[in-house]
């Protein structure tokens, strides 16, 4: 129990420095990244921001549950699937608050991951934080090159639009987040 | 090890296991928070431990879907029923059969070509799970892929099959080796399911 206290409070202090930046790079275990997301995201939407949460890990349906469980309100915030596609082939549409994208390699510029950011990015109101879980997924999928140009893309549309990035990903993976760390405001490892 | 040593010697360990064995945990499987777990197991009583989570399962009556990379069908259920663990809601994909030997088709197995036949896997679960009828799958082992595939496709294969089974609205239980507990697969693993569990440290009654 304390031990989960001091974890997040330490998730929070490193949230905190997006009062001043505009983006991070999270690194946790493996075992609480999920944890952590939820600090982020109850972080986040208590500085009155709308959510848009790419989905990389789970369904949306199980990270909205962890959520709802951990009492967050998400009613703000908008979800990019990348992992229901991948086990479904038929997908309903849920409303306007979720966008399926085909899985964690569509990320490249015509992808369906950056066109369903940037149709959030344009479309829901408000300030905004934009949360990726994790980084580490990306690179199981994908070139890591394709991985890097795709951060960039997303700190140029984020910057365009006044939108906190935040970017979850797994310890013990120095190799690939060597790649991609310098363009990030902040790089907190907890 | 040639995968006809590794069934023989799986059979072997497996005749040691202790009818007397209890387990005194429960997975609590059925709710969303253990949805899908990961079971890390010492090397030493791999099977006898492996046999106490199955034996937990079939006390519930709930169909289990048991894939097996490690023991061939035909000795698994033999050891089951030796131990009283009845097998009638359970139905077998063994991946290790049909490396050694063609094996008489039966309706409770599917048989796939070997563990690193990672389509044919897939398919197999599939279309299990897809029945509905199958509310845990049992995945012995993720140690045993490693043996044949690269920590990168089991990765993605892994994620197709936890994204299936919620999808589904099934449960999963995959379990590895200690050994295996550090390695990118299992680091990778534990961001996509609910739990990552370290056997030893239960208490196991005897």
């Amino acid at each position: 129990m304390k031990k989960a206290q001091e974890h997040k409070a330490l998730v929070e202090e490193a949230v905190s420095k997006l009062d001043t930046s505009d983006s991070m790079l999270l690194i946790v275990e493996a075992g609480i990244l999920h944890e952590s997301m939820v600090y982020v995201t109850k972080h986040m939407l208590a500085r009155d921001k709308y959510g848009i949460y790419v989905c990389l890990n789970k369904p949306h349906d199980a990270v909205s549950s962890i959520l709802k469980r951990s009492s967050v309100d998400t009613k703000r915030v908008y979800f990019v699937d990348c992992v229901t596609a991948l086990a479904k082939e038929t997908l309903t549409t849920k409303g306007a608050k979720v966008i399926y994208a085909v899985g964690p390699h569509d990320i490249s510029d015509k992808g369906t991951i950056p066109n369903a950011i940037k149709r959030f990015i344009r479309s829901v109101p408000g300030e905004k934080f934009l949360i990726i879980d994790a980084l580490r997924t990306l690179f199981i999928y994908n070139e890591p090159k394709l991985v890097s140009t795709f951060i960039h893309l997303l700190l140029t549309l984020t910057s365009a639009h006044d939108v906190k990035l935040i970017v979850l990903t797994r310890k013990e993976d120095d190799v690939f987040i060597g790649m991609v760390k310098a363009a990030f405001d902040e790089v907190v490892e907890i | 090890m040639h995968p006809e040593d590794k069934a023989e010697g799986a059979s072997k360990q497996q005749e040691n296991v202790t009818a007397t064995y209890q387990p005194q945990y429960s997975l609590q499987l059925s709710t969303e928070e253990n949805q899908i777990i990961v079971l890390v197991f010492p090397e030493e009583n791999y099977t006898e431990r492996l046999i106490g989570i199955i034996k937990e399962l079939s006390q519930v009556s709930i169909k289990i879907c048991y894939v097996s990379l490690n023991r061939p069908y035909t000795s698994l259920v033999e050891n089951l029923k030796k131990i009283g663990v009845s097998t009638a809601n359970m139905h077998f994909i063994d991946g290790i059969t049909r490396t050694a030997k063609i094996p008489v088709e039966c309706p409770e197995c599917d048989f796939v070509s070997s563990p690193g036949a990672l389509t044919e896997l897939s398919v197999a679960i599939s279309k299990v799970m897809e029945t509905g009828e199958y509310k845990v799958i049992l995945f012995d082992s993720l140690s045993t892929l490693l043996v044949y595939e690269s920590d990168t496709t089991i990765a993605k294969f892994v994620h197709f099959m936890m994204a299936k089974v919620r999808v589904i609205g099934c449960s999963a239980i995959f379990t590895c080796l200690n050994q295996d507990a550090e390695s990118i697969l299992i680091k990778d693993i534990n961001m996509f399911a609910d739990k990552v569990i370290h056997v030893e440290k239960w208490h196991m009654g005897k």
